[in-house]
């Protein structure tokens, strides 16, 4: 049964945890779950072999655990399972979910997921942390994707075990980050311990997220042109984009498909590509994708990589 | 049929593109059984497997479908569940990050009698006999990447970047796994060997390059050297590793939804590999209803304008509780692609007006109302015998009823089914409520209900 207080305001809060594997969610959920006193928590989980959240910490907490059956962590297109899990989670409706993301798997279907405000329409999504390892995080950065698609896909960094890193090793993780989110908010931690004040990062977040695109200038930002055909269909333009969205930490433009007149927009990496229905300011702002990057990215290799799957409809890329 | 695959692998154009089902766990699904016996139990495994053969009439069909077999062998600690594949939970060779991995010494390579083996191979030799001469069989082996981080765990990442060669020998390790699982399952009798690599999706083109393309290379050379077909599985975003994968020159690659299937065929094309995919397995397999599963089968065929290098599949393993009526709309959307083209020609959800559908008051009717929802019974045959069924009553209880059928291919009717909420065709209804859905009445069954209705509706 619904508390109370769910009953008069069933509105849950969602707050999506993601890191590669060993980067310290688990230490993290501990001291995050201490930032809802007296409130109803749900924590869903999805991982196995690692070390589990404390029963004790949970029961202090008021907190309800959940695990997501493993076989298919790999897999991006098998959301239905955690949806399952989220579904019967939601329906008791706490004040809280606390979602744990695989740390192998992709997360950007999660996070796609809630952009979807017609799916769990009683979830208020909050947003994503990515826990970064300051040690391991240069070399992981280098040989697993998912690294970049976690950091693509989450609102606030939290870099962790600052304590147990090199200067160097904390230097090159800081400017990473920077590299591919030079937008995104972060703190330096250890033990995965966090400030009492740490939710109000998260409003912060939520009143950016309908920004437009940066005007001032910015030595570090990387600024991509790329000119689209009216040939392309909107499908085509989503699989384009999303061949180097999380690379970019934002992409937007007005482009002419074969279904008529398209908004392409690309925060992180959920990109999303529908109608556009109000009048163009000018001819010229039609048909143009404007991608920012930050310094370091290979964004310039990789939407020439992406273009040449799109040869007929991609007609040129080149710097601002 | 199997020849209809053999042709696509050899590059031939045909008539239409080879129907392969990914039914790993899902085949359980079709006789009661949960993911774990349909893995342990070789006459389960083997009643479930033909279930599929005989329901989704495929050209290809996979034996055993689980990346687990292996790491099992090699000392993986695995965590079941009722509905899909176990996952592994414990690595043999997980330790500090600052020691390099160790490779396993060769005598440690699974043989015939190791874990589940055995119960593998016998099912692959009763499907071979049963279904071998008309249904070409996969035997699907996990690749070495995923192998690989079965055994050693998450450092195998950090592993890739401090220790090349030591893990580049761990991989050549896992890669000699896969040869001698290629050996097991070809004396088998498996027509086509099939590598699963999910996490090859999760890694750069340079880092395949660097550690994949080789191995890949000579594994793929091997199995065409016994004289069978390969395949290359991959799942997520693998777009960018396309390319790579092809250049290792398997026969085949299978990509899940992620992949934008024409743009990525076009590069296949150029390396003349034939791929495979990709059904989306949650939106249309899983939670969609029969008429969007067969909507987009006919769309994706449609699509690529000449019947080659094309074969017809899920984007991966089937989720374990996928309709039934959805992977049969599949298999007739493969088959009998014209018929079922002109079935839901006028099929297209965002767009159906539903406002001028009247719904019976059916709380107020004064004899039962009888609704058959068909495809059209004169051309499907499920929908012939329910719309029979519908008749005989009809001729049993004359006046005392209503009888009406509600053929999909009128677009009024679409409209009809989206409003009432129809999922599967044929289905019948009783004053509005769902009796029977795909599965046809006994006379007797169905005449019961309609006492029992009649009597409803004299209250």
């Amino acid at each position: 049964m619904p508390s109370n207080s769910a009953k008069n305001n069933p509105r849950t809060k969602l707050y999506l945890i993601t890191g590669f594997l060993g980067a310290g969610k688990t230490t993290f959920i501990k001291q995050f779950l201490r930032l809802f006193p007296a409130q109803r928590v749900e924590l869903i989980i999805n991982e196995f072999g690692k070390e589990g959240v404390d029963g004790t910490l949970l029961r202090t907490y008021g907190a309800m655990m959940s695990e997501i059956n493993g076989g298919s962590i790999f897999c991006a297109c098998r959301l239905d399972q955690f949806e399952k899990v989220l579904s019967e989670s939601a329906a008791r409706y706490p004040d809280v979910i606390i979602v744990e993301a695989s740390g192998l798997s992709d997360p950007t279907g999660v996070r796609r997921l809630f952009c979807q405000t017609d799916r769990f329409p009683h979830i208020d999504y909050q947003g994503a942390v990515c826990l970064m390892d300051a040690v391991r995080f240069p070399k992981l950065y280098k040989t697993a994707r998912t690294c970049t698609k976690q950091l693509a896909s989450s609102d606030i960094a939290v870099i962790n075990r600052v304590d147990l890193a090199t200067a160097e090793q904390l230097e090159e993780t800081v400017s990473l980050l920077r590299g591919q989110r030079p937008d995104m908010r972060f703190l330096e931690t250890t033990y995965g311990q966090i400030p009492d004040d740490f939710l109000a990062f998260f409003s912060q977040v939520q009143n950016t997220s309908e920004d437009t695109m940066p005007k001032t200038a910015d030595l570090t930002l990387r600024r991509l042109t790329v000119s689209i055909s009216p040939e392309m269909t909107p499908y085509e333009l989503q699989k384009f984009i999303e061949m180097f969205a999380e690379e970019t930490f934002r992409v937007k433009g007005l482009i002419q498909t074969t279904e008529g007149l398209m908004l392409a927009d690309c925060v992180g990496n959920v990109v999303s590509v529908t109608p556009y229905n109000d009048a163009p300011a000018s001819k010229e702002a039609v048909g143009c994708l404007t991608i920012l990057s930050g310094a370091g990215m290979p964004v310039y290799s990789s939407v020439k990589k992406a273009a040449a799957w799109y040869p007929s409809a991609v007609l040129s890329v080149s710097y601002e | 049929m199997k020849e209809l695959l053999f042709q696509t692998f050899r590059h031939e154009e045909t008539e239409r593109a080879p129907w392969v089902p990914f039914a790993g766990v899902h085949a359980g699904s079709l006789k009661g059984y949960d993911a774990i016996e349909v893995l342990t139990d070789a006459d389960k495994a083997f009643e479930s497997l033909m279930e599929v053969n005989r329901l989704y009439r495929p050209d290809g069909q996979p034996v055993i479908f689980d990346l687990q077999i292996e790491a099992e062998c090699l000392g993986c600690d695995l965590t079941w569940a009722k509905d899909c594949p176990p996952s592994v939970s414990g690595h043999p060779l997980d330790g500090s990050d600052e020691e390099p991995p160790v490779t396993p010494c060769n005598c440690k390579i699974p043989t015939k009698e190791s874990g589940r083996i055995p119960f593998v191979l016998e099912v692959m030799r009763r499907m071979k006999e049963a279904v071998g001469d008309t249904t070409a069989l996969y035997g699907l082996i996990c690749g070495p990447f995923t192998l690989a981080s079965h055994l050693r765990g998450n450092n195998l990442f950090t592993d890739m970047f401090d220790f090349e060669d030591e893990t580049q020998s761990l991989f050549d390790f896992c890669n000699r796994v896969c040869m001698r699982m290629a050996d097991y399952y070809i004396e088998a009798g498996m027509d086509v060997i099939a590598i699963v690599d999910p996490l090859i999706s999760q890694i750069s083109t340079a880092h395949f390059e660097q550690f994949m393309s080789a191995p890949y290379t000579e594994l793929f050379s091997y199995i065409r050297e016994k004289g069978v077909y390969s395949s290359f599985f991959v799942c997520g975003d693998a777009t960018r590793n396309i390319e790579v994968m092809c250049q290792t020159n398997p026969d085949s690659i299978s990509v899940d939804e992620n992949v934008n299937l024409l743009a990525a065929k076009e590069i296949c094309d150029k390396y003349n590999v034939v791929i495979g995919g990709n059904i989306p397995l949650t939106s249309i397999m899983l939670l969609g209803n029969q008429q969007d599963n067969m909507k987009f089968v006919v769309n994706l065929l449609d699509s690529i304008p000449v019947k080659k290098n094309f074969i017809l599949a899920p984007g991966c393993d089937m989720p374990y509780e996928v309709p039934v009526n959805n992977a049969i709309g599949v298999a007739q959307a493969a088959i009998e692609t014209d018929m079922v083209r002109e079935m839901v020609k006028n099929y297209n959800p965002e767009e159906i007006d539903t406002s001028g559908v009247v719904i019976p008051d059916y709380a107020s009717l004064e004899k039962p109302l009888i609704e058959v929802f068909t495809l059209d019974s004169a051309q499907c045959a499920a929908c012939g015998y329910m719309m029979n069924a519908a008749n005989h009553a009809a001729e049993t209880f004359g006046d005392a009823i209503d009888l009406v059928e509600y053929k999909f291919i009128y677009k009024e009717n679409v409209a009809r089914c989206v409003k009432m909420g129809v999922q599967n065709l044929p289905s019948l209804y009783i004053n509005g409520e769902l009796k029977y859905r795909s599965i046809i009445p006994t006379r007797a069954a169905l005449e019961q209900d309609i006492r029992d209705a009649i009597e409803q509706c004299k209250k």
